[in-house]
């Protein structure tokens, strides 16, 4: 009898999870709108991890709400005004602190996926 | 091909306000993304099939609206704590200043004592409405404000000015974001109480001894645009009408007004400000009118806005 292992979508859960520390780890590189954030996700998770577009905004927005970001206005390549993102002090120090506890949290299954 | 996407975008942001008042850069950072995701699709596919995907990535608007009120609130995002704090802080010595004048009966100051400790409330558990109603409640008094200590220094204290400057820094929209429509229509229909208000305060002494409103016409334009402001706290399309009825009753006070001669020291200065005011007030009910017909979410509006940070 042949069975096949399907690979399942990213857990939603998970997804909403790491949405925060991703955003500010893309944003520790420089100041990227919605739509290139998105591409930038699809691309570092190869596909993997699928975001509701629409969806960011309301993060980033609440991110700013917190000044871990902060938005600002300037004119793409197409001539349309576009907003920006960029990571504020806070958020520096909130991406140092995702890091470490992401750290943790990969450190500690992958022991327990060795041992077992 | 350019009008079928203007469409397809307006289409959808339509709605997307339906279902929550969104700030005006919120609803431009979608239509820019929405626009993207179709130039993307459609060098691959015909260009309705591109529209339909990009609308179904982008997510069901409604959905996403729902989001965004979650994040933000009709009203915008919520007051950080210590901004709330701070404007309270500065309400407080009007609040005590009022309470050591309180008469028995009902006066217009005991309904604002009642109005401010609402608004004390709702400010420190960060109601989203408490915002733009104290901030146009403030922000219209500076300025009749002003102008009595410049007329009168020698009779007048700086200290409620500065309290009011104060409450108005704190609360001010400092972000684009911050403001939204629903929070625009209700800061407009304060400012017509406000401006009710004002008018309000010329009375006259009958031959009993008893005071007369000068414009008896701002009394209901006062109880008008109080309702209005309920309506618009409710986003209740009612709200609209009552911002109408505020509107033609300023203007018969307005009309009221002329009648009387201003005899005090500066009263060109003094009556300049008052008629301009007062037409402000008339404008803001006018502005406020459609606004809240545009957004009110239904006839009779929703408690849903009242509890909601």
């Amino acid at each position: 009898m042949h069975r096949s292992v399907r690979q399942q979508r990213i857990d939603k859960d998970l997804v909403a999870a790491s949405a925060q520390a991703l955003l500010l780890g893309i944003l520790q590189k420089g100041p990227s709108y919605g739509y290139a954030i998105i591409q930038e996700v699809r691309e570092l998770s190869g596909g993997e991890l699928e975001w509701s577009e629409g969806m960011l905004y309301p993060v980033l927005h609440r991110m700013e709400d917190q000044d871990l970001i902060e938005s600002f206005e300037e004119r793409g390549e197409n001539g349309r005004k576009r907003k920006y993102y960029r990571l504020r002090p806070d958020g520096r120090r909130a991406l140092t602190e995702e890091r470490r506890q992401w750290d943790v949290v990969h450190g500690a299954l992958t022991k327990a996926w060795r041992t077992a | 091909m350019r009008d079928e996407i203007d469409e397809a975008i307006a289409t959808y942001t339509h709605e997307l306000q339906a279902e929550a008042s969104l700030a005006r850069a919120d609803v431009v950072e979608i239509e820019d993304h929405l626009r993207s995701l179709i130039d993307e699709l459609r060098a691959h596919q015909p260009l309705g099939v591109a529209i339909a995907q990009a609308k179904r990535r982008l997510g069901e608007p409604r959905a996403l609206a729902r989001e965004h009120a979650r994040v933000s609130g009709s009203f915008g995002p919520p007051l950080s704590r210590w901004r709330a704090v701070s404007a309270v802080a500065l309400l407080v010595p009007m609040l005590w200043s009022a309470f050591a004048s309180m008469r028995p009966e009902l006066t217009v100051q005991n309904l604002e004592i009642v109005t401010g400790l609402m608004l004390a409330v709702g400010l420190l558990s960060r109601r989203g409405w408490a915002r733009p109603v104290m901030f146009a409640g403030a922000a219209f008094w500076v300025i009749p404000m002003s102008l009595v200590l410049y007329a009168y220094p020698e009779h007048t204290s700086p200290i409620w000015l500065v309290l009011h400057l104060g409450i108005v820094a704190f609360l001010a929209p400092w972000r684009r974001r911050e403001v939204t429509q629903a929070s625009v229509a209700l800061a407009l229909q304060v400012w017509a109480v406000a401006s009710a208000m004002m008018v309000l305060g010329f009375q006259i002494t009958t031959p009993d001894g008893g005071t007369e409103y000068v414009t008896p016409a701002a009394m209901v334009a006062m109880i008008a645009a109080s309702k209005a402001t309920v309506g618009g706290i409710l986003r209740a399309r009612w709200g609209a009408l009552a911002s109408l009825v505020s509107a033609a009753t300023l203007a018969v006070s307005i009309y009221e007004l002329q009648a009387f001669t201003f005899k005090f020291a500066n009263a060109g200065a003094y009556q300049l400000v008052t008629f301009g005011m007062l037409a402000s007030g008339v404008l803001a009910s006018l502005a406020a009118s459609v606004l809240l017909w545009r957004h009110a979410r239904s006839a009779f509006g929703s408690l849903r806005e009242v509890f909601a940070s």
